[in-house]
């Protein structure tokens, strides 16, 4: 059903675009028609906002995918501590004998 | 709580990995949308440059843009770039020798910025501003935007630097800074090719 309503409304574009095909060559990007300068930098710029956005994103995917199954292969290693329990590291630093002797009453 | 979902939790908790930094994730899909920002910046220059009528896209008065000087600063930016790739090595190595290198990227990286506003400033003086003509206003706009995000990245190096100065910087911080100057080097190459020839 689906799909016989959508092969007639591809059939009707089809026939509309054959009917007026000014319209459908209006746009200076569509094809290789017009023979202006900038008719190049249209469609080189066109082809670049189109590629880069979907090169990135198939990148991305790649390099997840392949870190994904890089660390599915590695040992699984024991899990780090929570900050709160790790010593905060000030409390490495020297205190001062003025702060000890305060906390102690004398 | 029953031992079954006690089990459960633990298996839950095991499964858990984190494969990459969430910085570094972060700017990973940040640098992204900003290279599509720039491209569509590039992209006006290259359709407005190709519909210019003949003798229009130039400079005002016979002026040109700076190509042997912004050779100079883009060699210091390439420089700079290097130079956080090492820092990057010798991080992962704990080798202390890191924060001079790092130290050194950001210097160079500053340096890169500041010959750019020397040469903005010797335009300006000749009459080369926003209104002048389409070129100049495509230049500052594009070279200006690079040289925001030159200073945002130096900003993030900087934090960096002090970080592992004090022995407190995270790798994802890291990473993520890198990253980010990374995008802001390798974008440069393009803006230099496609705006001053």
């Amino acid at each position: 059903m689906h799909e016989s309503i959508s092969r007639r409304a591809a059939g009707i574009t089809a026939s509309l675009l054959t009917a007026a095909p000014a319209s459908a060559l209006a746009c200076p990007v569509c094809g290789f028609v017009g023979t202006s300068n900038n008719t190049w930098a249209y469609q080189a710029m066109t082809a670049m906002l189109t590629l880069l956005p979907l090169a990135m994103v198939g990148a991305t995917v790649w390099w997840l995918t392949r870190l994904a199954a890089r660390a599915d292969t590695e040992p699984v290693r024991a899990p780090r501590k929570r900050p709160e329990e790790r010593r905060p590291e000030w409390t490495s630093l020297p205190i001062p004998s003025s702060v000890t002797r305060r906390a102690s009453g004398e | 709580m029953t031992t079954m979902e006690q089990t459960v939790r633990v298996v839950r908790a095991g499964a858990r990995r984190e494969v990459v930094p969430s910085g570094l994730l972060g700017m990973v899909i940040f640098v992204g949308t900003e290279v599509m920002f720039f491209a569509g910046l590039i992209s006006a220059f290259t359709i407005s440059k190709a519909g210019a009528p003949r003798g229009a896209w130039s400079l005002p008065a016979g002026q040109v843009l700076p190509l042997a000087s912004t050779a100079v600063n883009t060699a210091a930016l390439f420089a700079s770039g290097a130079l956080v790739w090492a820092a990057g090595r010798q991080y992962r190595a704990r080798s202390s020798a890191a924060t001079q290198t790092l130290l050194a990227a950001t210097f160079l990286g500053a340096l890169f910025v500041m010959l750019q506003g020397r040469e903005w400033v010797g335009l300006i003086g000749h009459g080369v501003t926003l209104r002048s003509s389409a070129l100049g206003a495509f230049f500052y706009v594009i070279v200006g935007t690079h040289a925001v995000h030159a200073v945002a990245a130096l900003t993030g190096l900087g934090v960096a630097w002090w970080r592992l100065r004090v022995g407190r910087l995270s790798y994802g911080f890291f990473v993520a800074a890198q990253t980010f100057w990374y995008f802001v080097v390798l974008i440069w190459p393009v803006i230099y090719a496609r705006v001053y020839f």
